[in-house]
């Protein structure tokens, strides 16, 4: 199956795991069409570029993911958000969850975690709409 | 054959409607005479109603009775797999049916049960999370959403101890509810546990030989604390208390000690339940909290790994043929006296001179032993770490008064190697070697002893642990503090959870404590993505270059 090429937002304080999503994004047939370092500024580039996917991370200085999901779920209900947790965040991506992201990832973020993830999420949401 | 005969009709009737052809109407008497000859045919077979209906009743009884078969088997399978299947609904209730095995896995009967309740007693909070997984699943489940029920309940945890017994658990999303597959793991957890086990013994035993001085010397300052016990601890306050097991804990941990660190760790936490209440209690009673343990005990038990490994007066002797430390003191003074007299030979002046520092030990020696404990933490940690570089002057010390501070800056290799260094993946993304290097550069001059360890890891984020340090002490201005502030402040973790390797964010308020001890001060700097370096500068007669 041909895979489909997502453009999507990289949301993460860290600069080197902004790096590395992105990389592994591209490794996979993506295109990053932006990044955000805060959960205000997550919201603010969805609104602006429309992403297909969102990774989100959890813990970030000021607005947080799981407010920024709820955010753009809010406005945009088909949004595809995919968190990005340590573990011992249950609770949190619970919260996440509830909030409207479609699935998480733990990290550190590997490959072949992200790839079945964004793959059960375009297939479940993506291919069917 | 009924099928047939309507076959025979139809294209009968078909030719019906064409106008009559002699072809045409001759077809159509054949086809009569067909079926004619078809019902005389059967009667003549003598096939009876009544025989044909036994027939059937019978064969349905025997499908019936297969499929009664069947699902015995499957129940049979089911109940002879080891596992225990069970279903819960949104409601967290067992329903009546589950495998056999499911009585033995959990203790009890599950039927009606509470599923949270069975698979984590007593644990609310657990509870909640799966009941919340639970109903996330149900909803996602009943709009078709199969993924997104997966999703929900692959945040329950699989693995779980109930009962003694580890278990496996997986969780699948079926009709209106959950169907649980459990299995006891607990043979292969136990031998697994026994091979870690049997590597920290000989881990342990390793340490003793190879570490001796520190070995110890730790040992005998845990049986001084034991043995001055909860008086001692009068006119201080809680934090110190904490930071006293935090340490010993961090200390017996680098050595490979079987139980007294797990020990440690409890009446940690123990400490911090009582700090994060409010502070009401006592120092007495806190201190008689942290005795009420049979450290000594608990002590020699692990001791006896050591002594059963290399015999009993191992540890009476202290693993050497050694010099009474009290009477190493009174040939230190001797010496130092004796120096003092003008008229010494060459060869006097060196016995003296060696003689004045001999319990003095290297430096280099105490910092290098932190291989150990960079290698074993950042192997469990799945990173990897270039052995450590010590440089500069060849400065001694004395152990009894650098003794404390030497083992708390297990607390900054820890760290490092912890928080700072990254995963070898990153580090490579982010164009450094995938090893990270820790260096300790020791310098020593009129002004004093300058000791400079750094890492080339990540970087503290100082925004971050600010933000930390605001909400977890709020009014005490926390938004003005420097890094030095931030970084060594008691209680001020950069992580949510303690891990076994990072502390509680108390550790490094004790490096600060040990080295305020000796008269020295410390200062931090750090560079996002580039490292973070610590400088202890002590007074000068403190230490000594060696000749």
């Amino acid at each position: 199956m041909i895979p489909t090429p997502l453009s999507v937002l990289v949301v993460d304080d860290s600069i080197i795991a902004q790096k590395k999503i992105s990389a592994l994004l591209d490794e996979l047939g993506h295109t990053v069409v932006g990044l955000a370092s805060n959960g205000a500024e997550a919201v603010t580039k969805y609104i602006h570029l429309m992403p297909d996917l969102v990774t989100m991370d959890i813990t970030m200085p000021g607005t947080d993911g799981i407010v920024a999901t709820q955010r753009i779920v809010e406005k945009y209900p088909s949004a595809l958000i995919i968190m990005v947790s340590s573990h011992g965040q249950e609770g949190m991506v619970m919260a996440a969850l509830e909030a409207g992201a479609k699935g998480y990832v733990l990290k550190p973020v590997e490959k072949d975690k992200l790839k079945d993830m964004v793959q059960k999420v375009v297939d479940r949401y993506v291919l069917r709409s | 054959m009924t099928a047939v005969s309507i076959v025979f009709i139809v294209m009968g009737n078909g030719y019906l409607v064409q106008p009559y052809s002699a072809n045409a109407i001759i077809t159509v008497v054949v086809n009569i005479m067909y079926i004619s000859a078809f019902f005389w045919a059967s009667s003549a077979k003598s096939v009876s109603f009544h025989h044909t209906m036994r027939e059937a009743q019978k064969k349905a009884e025997a499908a019936r009775e297969e499929a009664v078969l069947a699902l015995r088997q499957v129940a049979m399978l089911l109940d002879n797999s080891g596992q225990g299947f069970l279903f819960f609904g949104p409601d967290m209730m067992v329903s009546g049916r589950y495998s056999r095995a499911c009585v033995s896995i959990l203790g009890r009967e599950p039927a009606g049960r509470n599923v949270a309740e069975l698979l984590f007693p007593g644990n609310d909070d657990m509870g909640g999370l799966m009941s919340r997984s639970v109903a996330g699943a149900c909803a996602a489940a009943a709009q078709g959403d199969v993924i997104r029920a997966e999703v929900f309940l692959s945040l329950i945890p699989k693995d779980i101890d109930v009962d003694g017994k580890s278990l496996e658990a997986q969780y699948i999303a079926v009709d209106g509810g959950v169907m649980l597959v459990l299995s006891d793991v607990s043979d292969r957890k136990s031998l697994n546990a026994a091979i870690a086990s049997e590597q920290r013994r000989m881990e342990m035993i390793l340490t003793a030989v190879t570490d001796r001085d520190d070995f110890f010397s730790a040992i005998d300052e845990f049986r001084a604390f034991v043995a001055e016990g909860a008086a001692a601890w009068r006119e201080k306050t809680v934090p110190d208390i904490y930071r006293a097991v935090h340490t010993f804990k961090g200390t017996f941990n680098q050595f490979s000690f079987k139980t007294l660190p797990a020990a440690l760790h409890d009446t940690e936490a123990r400490l911090r339940e009582v700090m994060d209440g409010g502070g009401g209690q006592s120092i007495a009673d806190v201190a008689d909290l942290v005795f009420a343990t049979e450290w000594g005990a608990i002590l020699d038990d692990d001791l006896s790994i050591v002594s059963e490994a290399l015999g009993a007066d191992f540890i009476t002797r202290k693993g050497v043929v050694s010099l009474d430390p009290e009477l190493a003191v009174r040939f230190e003074r001797f010496a130092a006296n004796h120096l003092q007299a003008g008229d010494l030979s060459q060869e006097e002046r060196g016995v003296l001179v060696e003689l004045s520092s001999i319990r003095m030990a290297p430096l280099r020696h105490a910092l290098m032993d932190f291989n150990r404990l960079t290698r074993q933490i950042s192997q469990r940690l799945d990173k990897e770490v270039a052995p450590l570089q010590v440089i500069g002057d060849d400065v001694r010390v004395d152990p009894d008064r650098f003794g404390p501070f030497m083992r708390s800056l297990g607390h900054i290799f820890r760290n490092a190697v912890d928080h700072g260094i990254e995963h070898p993946d990153d580090r490579e993304d982010a164009g450094k070697s995938r090893a990270g290097n820790i260096v300790c550069k020791v310098a020593y001059d009129s002004q004093g002893l300058t000791l400079v360890i750094s890492d080339d890891g990540r970087g503290i984020d100082a925004e971050a642990l600010r933000q930390r340090a605001a909400l977890r002490f709020p009014g005490e201005g926390a938004e003005t503090w420097d890094l030095a502030d931030l970084v060594f402040k008691d209680g001020l973790s950069s992580r949510d959870e303690a891990s076994a390797w990072s502390g509680r964010g108390v550790g490094m308020a004790a490096v600060r404590a040990a080295c305020a001890a000796l008269g020295g001060d410390v200062d931090v700097s750090t560079e996002a993505g580039q490292g973070t370096t610590f400088v202890f500068r002590f007074p000068a007669m403190s230490a000594r270059v060696a000749a």
